[in-house]
């Protein structure tokens, strides 16, 4: 503002000092053109010199106003564009908390989730190993034995569940060596391109060699339970899952990563135009035992598993939805070597 | 003579579930409900095998199997188990101090009752 107030200053005295050359010009009549061209237009118009001096501090006064106007529209724009920009970032913050909110829910539930699960263990070893008891006392093929392994099933059942559980909250240290992660998923993209009703198209874009330090199961389960997710929800509508596999830079992503382990991340976008999740339900689908399927259909830990395993090998999960048109999940995985 | 086999867990239900079955499996059983009261049992009956909890209130498994390990330097079979994670007790031997501390075996709650009849049989023998 300063430097813009000094600038039109020095405008101001060079239009001035400018009219007193012209007058000093006028006046001896040296310079012949100019005389020529004022004496013809101040006759023409049929007026005195004080008049045309008169017009000509007007006519200095509207280029200067003009002059003025044409900054301050510069200026009005400069204001909208920061004021644009100041939107763009306050809807970026907001959305960095929600994700922030997110997480520290998550981990809240993951600290939860893992005391009652090793509550639960000791109860289940408890039971199953009275009923172990019984199960060998009793007659082969009896009733009470047949009571007694039900219960076993049941029990054995609860503690797969546990196990899923303590996966999301603790994660499990798994066989971990450098793999190829475009292989793994060209794997189970190949899987589902066999298994998936032809009016769901896969598309894939994967970039190869790309090699990070993970477990090859756990990461085909990650795909697994994705694609599974996304091929839900167009089953009946049909649609487009797509699958990225590209490499990016950790500069580009300290704001969203936690803290970056390594220069490059190997990012991987699944997206599906299905029906996309609500609000709501966005908040809470990587929740234990959230889910929006029928009573049998799902038991809520497939994406928590997800997000467990993701977190266990220090990379990080995303999601972006649209309600009934799209849903998009970004997985980052730090990239340790390269061939 | 039939090995003597000392049960620590501060779940009643544990104890009494497991004492019963290493009873029926031909064993000596004896059980406490905390580090404490098994390592003064420790100390006043022959002890062949000792299955302990690794969380528990006060004196806790490591603590445990410390003292029966280093402390008391006995050459007999150690097993820890517990409901937490599994890779945390199998953490336990990568510890630096767990080669000193010398737990034999870990598992994580609940395994079959035959599974862990195998395994404390094996360590006996290997102990033998």
């Amino acid at each position: 503002m300063e430097r813009k107030a000094n600038q039109s200053v020095v405008d101001l005295l060079f239009i001035l000092f400018f009219e007193i050359l012209l007058i000093i010009y006028i006046e001896n009549y040296e310079n012949y053109w100019v005389f020529h061209i004022y004496t013809r237009v101040r006759d023409y118009f049929n007026m005195d010199d004080g008049t045309v001096g008169i017009l000509g501090v007007c006519f200095f006064f509207i280029i200067y106003g003009a002059r003025r106007a044409k900054e301050g529209k510069k200026f009005s724009e400069s204001l909208f564009n920061i004021n644009n920009e100041l939107k763009e970032q306050i809807i970026y913050r907001e959305k960095m908390e929600k994700i922030l909110l997110r997480k520290q829910r998550l981990e809240s539930i993951g600290t939860l989730s893992s005391g009652i699960a090793h509550d639960f263990n000791n109860i289940l070893y408890a039971i199953s190993s009275f009923n172990e008891m019984n199960i060998q006392a009793l007659p082969e093929g009896s009733d009470e034995w047949d009571n007694s392994m039900e219960i076993q099933k049941s029990v054995n059942r609860a503690t797969e569940l546990i196990k899923q559980i303590l996966i999301y909250s603790k994660g499990i240290e798994g066989d971990m060596k450098l793999i190829d992660i475009g292989d793994i998923l060209l794997n189970v993209i190949a899987m589902f391109k066999q298994t998936t009703n032809p009016n769901i198209k896969i598309i894939d874009k994967i970039q190869l060699s790309i090699y990070i330090v993970a477990d090859p199961t756990q990461m085909h389960q990650v795909f697994l339970n994705l694609f599974s997710n996304s091929v839900y929800a167009m089953k009946s509508t049909g649609g487009e899952l797509k699958v990225v596999l590209e490499k990016v830079n950790s500069q580009d992503l300290f704001e969203i990563l936690d803290s970056c382990k390594t220069n490059e991340y190997a990012k991987i976008t699944v997206s599906d135009t299905g029906t996309g999740i609500s609000e709501g339900v966005l908040n809470k689908i990587f929740d234990p035992f959230f889910t929006t399927k029928k009573v049998g259909e799902g038991t809520g830990l497939g994406l928590s598993v997800v997000y467990g395993i993701i977190k266990k090998h220090d990379g990080e999960i995303f999601v972006d939805s649209e309600e009934g048109k799209s849903t998009s999940f970004s997985i980052y995985l730090p990239i340790k070597k390269e061939n | 003579m039939s090995a003597h086999i000392l049960i620590i867990d501060d779940e009643e239900a544990i104890t009494k579930s497991l004492g019963r079955f290493f009873k029926k499996s031909g064993f000596m059983v004896s059980t406490a409900s905390n580090g404490e009261e098994g390592l003064r049992i420790f100390d006043t009956e022959l002890i062949d095998l000792v299955i302990t909890d690794m969380l528990m209130p006060e004196v806790d498994g490591l603590e445990v199997i410390r003292e029966i390990k280093q402390e008391r330097a006995r050459k007999i079979p150690v097993i820890g188990m517990s409901g937490e994670i599994s890779d945390e007790i199998v953490d336990i031997p990568l510890l630096p101090i767990s080669p000193l501390l010398g737990v034999d075996f870990t598992f994580q709650k609940p395994i079959p009752n035959n599974d862990l009849l195998n395994k404390v049989k094996e360590l006996l023998e290997l102990y033998k």
